[in-house]
């Protein structure tokens, strides 16, 4: 319960800043994708059916607070989740550099498909450069602000995440 | 199959939930049915957050865009500042030409006046502090200056040409001690010689006992010496210094001249004079008794 509370909270938090702050600063470009970070730490360590739906649901907040397609975020954040998990069972990812790596390969996922969305589902007209800015700064926040928002969340879960990873599978 | 469902869960609920996605998307982008169960109730959770922290932003945003305008309101006042400084510079400009104007006009209403030949020069240096008062002018030879002519300004006379080259010529003024000027004063008609004092004014010179000198009375240029032309300001009698005995009587003179700001000078060839020089009253001119110092 303690994990859906925080979750819940870290997400409206994540999906309020998203979307209400980049307008507001004019020296910031993007946003930090915070959402995805949230995202691939659910991937990382939490392997569970509910990981996968916490991981939907906050592509559906953030289809909320920000889409003008409800599916778009519902989809890039269950793909990331799908990869992320599937990396972490396979891969030894419990270190600050291979986080910051699989929320890297999360934006690049999230990159690649919302671009394939905007080639496939938006006829002509798609502002391609301003787009790819958008979402390489959103990236780059993110990959920044990784470290920091996983020591919150580990603070916050109250255990180490690699004995949680390990009870999980 | 409950087995496979347990083991893969993860995976088979990812797989489920990008379907549904992946349908949601392509029913909402189609403009069909909208998809979209959630949403309502996404949105009254986000929209509280939301509002805080565009509130909390709108007071950050307000204390950036002061920052950004004081910013502005430095980068304004530097330019200012840049401008008044130009603009004064300017303004420094114009006052400078407008006196310079001022100056060559009266300078040619004064050549206008002139009977003879005429040639307007630039005084290029002149030492005021020396041993001798001299000023040097930027024209010569080339420019009909020649030796022994009158040099004279709109306020008054100047001094004499002592040297020449074919571009400069060197003036002999007013105040040098060795400089010596035919003169008479305005009011009285007294006739008498000007010559430079030791310090910075002139003295009248060789004005007979029994004509009449006042302080404030004007002294100005006889024509007679063959030199200057009639009726130019020399200066002002400031004391009158009667002799004890002999037959002259002397004054101290302010010239007409501030010799430290002058900058045009009219160069004057010499008159046709309308009396012959009288040899007492006449000295001669420093180009007369030798070459120039």
């Amino acid at each position: 319960m303690r994990t859906v509370v925080v979750f819940a909270i870290a997400g409206a938090l994540g999906a309020a800043i998203q979307t209400a702050l980049p307008h507001r600063i004019p020296f910031l470009p993007a946003a930090p994708d915070l959402i995805l970070v949230l995202v691939v730490y659910l991937g990382l360590h939490f392997h569970s059916a509910g990981g996968a739906l916490g991981a939907f649901l906050l592509g559906y907040l953030l289809d909320t607070s920000a889409g003008i397609a409800p599916g778009l975020s519902c989809l890039t954040m269950t793909l990331v989740f799908g990869v992320v998990y599937l990396l972490s069972r396979r891969l030894w990812m419990e270190n600050p550099v291979s986080n910051v790596a699989a929320v890297a390969l999360g934006e690049g996922l999230k990159v690649v498909t919302v671009l394939l969305f905007f080639a496939v589902g938006v006829p002509g007209g798609v502002p391609w450069l301003s787009l790819a800015r958008t979402l390489g700064f959103e990236a780059l926040f993110a990959v920044l602000l990784t470290p920091f928002i996983f020591s919150a969340l580990d603070a916050q879960l109250g255990r180490p995440r690699a004995a949680r990873a390990r009870e999980a599978d | 199959m409950v087995l496979f469902l347990r083991r893969y869960s993860v995976l088979t609920t990812t797989a489920l939930l990008l379907a549904f996605s992946l349908t949601m998307l392509v029913a909402n982008t189609r403009g069909g049915r909208r998809i979209d169960p959630l949403g309502a109730v996404f949105l009254e959770i986000v929209t509280p957050g939301s509002r805080a922290l565009s509130a909390l932003s709108n007071v950050f945003g307000q204390a950036w865009d002061s920052y950004v305008g004081l910013v502005g309101v430095r980068q304004e006042n530097a330019w200012l500042r840049k401008r008044v400084r130009e603009l004064e510079a300017r303004f420094d400009r114009m006052a400078d030409l407008e006196s310079q104007s001022a100056r060559l006009q009266a300078l040619l209403d004064l050549r206008d006046s002139m009977p003879g030949q005429a040639v307007a020069a630039r005084i290029t240096s002149a030492d005021l502090k020396g041993l001798f008062r001299t000023a040097t002018l930027n024209k010569g030879e080339r420019d009909g200056i020649a030796q022994g002519m009158a040099v004279v300004a709109p306020q008054g006379a100047v001094g004499h040409v002592v040297a020449t080259s074919p571009n400069a010529a060197r003036v002999l003024l007013l105040e040098d001690p060795s400089s010596g000027i035919d003169a008479i004063v305005q009011r009285s008609r007294a006739r008498g010689i000007v010559e430079g004092g030791s310090g910075s004014g002139c003295v009248l010179k060789y004005v007979k006992r029994r004509d009449d000198l006042q302080p404030g009375d004007r002294v100005v240029t006889s024509g007679l010496d063959g030199i200057f032309p009639k009726g130019i300001p020399i200066g002002e009698i400031t004391a009158v210094i009667p002799g004890e005995r002999g037959l002259f009587q002397s004054a101290e003179l302010q010239a007409a001249i501030d010799f430290s700001k002058l900058e045009e000078v009219l160069v004057v060839a010499a008159p046709a004079t309308e009396v012959p020089p009288s040899p007492q009253r006449v000295r001669p001119t420093p180009a007369e008794r030798g070459p120039a110092r």
